[in-house]
């Protein structure tokens, strides 16, 4: 009952704006569900003009937003008007004005924002991420993300579909899409190496999370015992630091893991099986022998069943520092309690 | 002036010293900001030094050439403990060990006198075995960090891990030495308050010299110990345990078992060190193993000695001794 009546009043709320744009949009469909539809952008580029009636319906716009609201001035006869842009793309930035129009708060900055304020003119506008007509609720297109990153960074989308993470995302919520490690609209820091220093924190916010870890049997000492490691020490060291020439950056987490590319760690295609490790890392350590990769512990702590040799070292000094410096600082106590003593 | 003041150091000595110095407070500076990385301080101190890579090379610069301090240092001691020039001074000996109680006991006002110390106290013993052993810890994993890929062709990989773990134990541990043990003994210790410059003038008074080394002082001025030490065997023929102190002897190396104390003879009929106990001849790697054998000894021993004394004073509360002291027994 209390339920109905909520919705009734929203309904209500609701219903004079969606009625002014239902009727407007059923107008505009009259020609713009025709799927043959194109504009001649010029330069042997086409526009094609239809708009699927029912995506829209369904998007997160559907009910309330009318097409003149984003395609202010557009009069009925507007069919052999012209438009002031050469190509989709040029287009697709006019109307991210239009989406300020509502959206004042969106981010105006992210990585995007930050390449083209370099002057890259490619980088996409609101609408070549969030769709145009069928734009959904966010955190309803979760499954759609990578599609959509794709259809730019089609190298990166392929490997990600084949990882551990792209391979699992119709099925698990807790995978990482693309923008749970690329939050577009807030790392903006485009130098070089800025991301692979920040792999132990990005990657961290899950693999150290142990309601999530717990599912997978996968430990949350990973990041720790990076850290606790020469490279996590350097990487944190050389946080700020810009890759360059003569400038090497620690290995992050995505150095031995692979990035878009990841797999299991007992997957035969993973970079970091016993069977893989040498050459992982004699991508930064040239020439490093067979033996080589037994230095990392592989993000095990020291015990006396992993790296023995390794934990008797610690538990000797954890032993050996307070017994030599207590028994030093007791000497000395003595010394100056027999020169009080003196006096 | 100059008859009142003692050598103490050589220049040799006090260049060597500033040396180490020096390349110690690089590789603290170089090397906490590294083990302590995620620490504020950690970070700006990097920052100052130009970065990580920059601090790096630092630390990579004053440990080679504390490691060639070190080589140099046991090159030279080597050779001259080879060619029996060299006494064997820094080696501690049955005194140390016991001076250490008998010092801590005067602390405790359980007996009336301090030890007397010759040229170098179990204190300066004790600061010279730290600071050598530990160096041989710090070179050897050093350099086992310094070259994985090398090390790792014929080592299994493990030792890196376990060489970093050591080497950055061990130099807390030497830092913490130093600016506890080294800098309270030397300069804030009542008597030398605040700041001693025998190290780097390499001279001390001669009042000073005959309060901290009457022993050392007495020889070098052919002067018969201070103290009443016990009653020692004129010298004489060779017996049976071996040969009575003060007694000439052929060139060789000397140990003195009671002592624990070893003595290089340079040439033949030289004497040997006056005291008591009997010295017997002993190969040269004998008298060399007992050197570092001793110097570990010591270095585990010290800190037990304290809590020994202390738990020893007091559970059983020994009153002060009578008032003429009995001199403390001497092997």
């Amino acid at each position: 009952m209390h339920k109905t009546l909520l919705a009734l009043s929203v309904l209500l709320a609701v219903s004079p704006p969606g009625a002014r744009a239902a009727d407007e949009n059923a107008a505009c469909l009259e020609c713009h569900a025709d799927e043959s539809m194109t504009f001649d952008l010029g330069g042997g580029l086409t526009l094609p003009l239809f708009v699927d009636g029912n995506a829209f319906a369904k998007s997160v716009h559907g009910q309330a937003v009318a097409c003149t609201d984003c395609h202010a001035g557009m009069k009925p006869d507007h069919a052999t008007g012209s438009l002031p842009a050469k190509t989709r793309h040029e287009l697709a930035r006019q109307a991210s004005e239009a989406c300020r129009g509502c959206h004042e708060e969106a981010p105006a900055e992210g990585i995007h924002h930050a390449v083209i304020a370099r002057g890259d003119a490619g980088a996409p506008a609101c609408s070549e991420c969030h769709g145009a007509h069928d734009i959904l609720a966010p955190g309803s297109f979760r499954t759609h993300v990578p599609a959509r990153c794709g259809a730019c960074h089609a190298k990166e989308a392929q490997a990600y579909a084949k990882s551990v993470h792209g391979s699992a995302i119709d099925s698990n919520d807790d995978v990482p899409v693309c923008t749970d490690c690329h939050r577009v609209h807030k790392d903006a820091d485009t130098s070089p190496g800025a991301l692979s220093l920040r792999t132990p924190v990005i990657c961290g916010r899950c693999h150290t999370d142990p309601k999530r870890m717990a599912k997978y049997g996968i430990s949350t000492n990973v990041v720790a015992t990076y850290l606790a490691d020469f490279h996590g020490m350097v990487t944190t060291l050389q946080r700020g630091t810009e890759r360059g020439p003569g400038v090497k950056l620690a290995a992050g987490c995505t150095d031995c893991h692979g990035i878009h590319d990841i797999q299991k760690t007992d997957d035969p295609r993973s970079r970091v099986i016993a069977a893989h490790l040498q050459r992982t890392c004699q991508q930064c350590h040239q020439g490093a022998p067979a033996m080589f990769p037994q230095a990392w512990l592989s993000h095990w702590e020291p015990s006396p069943r992993k790296a023995p040799a390794v934990w008797v070292v610690r538990q000797f000094y954890r032993l050996m520092i307070p017994f030599m410096v207590g028994g030093l600082v007791l000497q000395i106590g003595l010394h100056i309690l027999g020169v009080l003593r003196k006096r | 002036m100059s008859a009142a003041q003692i050598v103490r150091f050589s220049r040799r000595q006090r260049i060597e010293h500033a040396l180490v110095m020096a390349c110690f407070v690089l590789l603290c500076l170089t090397g906490f900001p590294q083990k302590f990385f995620t620490h504020a301080w950690a970070a700006a101190l990097v920052h100052l030094l130009g970065g990580i890579d920059w601090a790096r090379r630092i630390h990579h610069l004053a440990g080679y050439t504390l490691a060639a301090l070190t080589v140099i240092h046991f090159g030279t001691g080597l050779a001259g403990m080879l060619t029996r020039q060299l006494p064997f001074s820094m080696m501690p000996t049955r005194k140390d060990f016991e001076d250490v109680f008998r010092q801590l006991r005067f602390y405790l006002g359980e007996l009336p006198r301090a030890p007397l110390y010759d040229r170098f106290s179990y204190k300066e013993k004790f600061e010279y075995w730290g600071l050598v052993m530990g160096n041989v810890i710090m070179v050897m994993t050093g350099f086992l960090l310094s070259f994985p890929i090398q090390v790792t062709a014929f080592l299994p990989g493990v030792l890196v891990p376990a060489a970093k773990m050591a080497h950055s134990n061990e130099g807390l541990m030497a830092f913490l030495v130093i600016t506890i043990w080294h800098i309270f003994n030397v300069h804030l210790n009542p008597d030398a308050f605040p700041f001693d410059p025998a190290i780097f003038t390499g001279k001390i008074s001669r009042e000073r010299y005959e309060h901290e080394h009457p022993l050392e002082l007495a020889r070098l001025e052919g002067r018969p110990p201070p103290a009443a030490e016990a009653p020692v065997a004129a010298p004489g023929p060779v017996r049976p345990g071996g040969r009575v102190g003060a007694s000439p002897a052929p060139a060789g190396y000397y140990l003195n078992a009671s002592r624990w104390s070893v003595h290089p003879v340079a040439r033949d009929g030289d004497g040997l060190p006056a005291g008591p106990g009997l010295w017997r001849r002993v190969p040269a790697w004998v008298a060399l193993a007992l050197v570092p054998l001793l110097g570990v000894t010591f270095l585990m021993f010290m800190p037990v000695a304290g809590f020994a004394v202390l738990g020893r004073h007091l559970l059983l509360r020994p009153g002060r001794p009578p008032a003429d002291g009995a001199s403390p027994r001497r092997g």
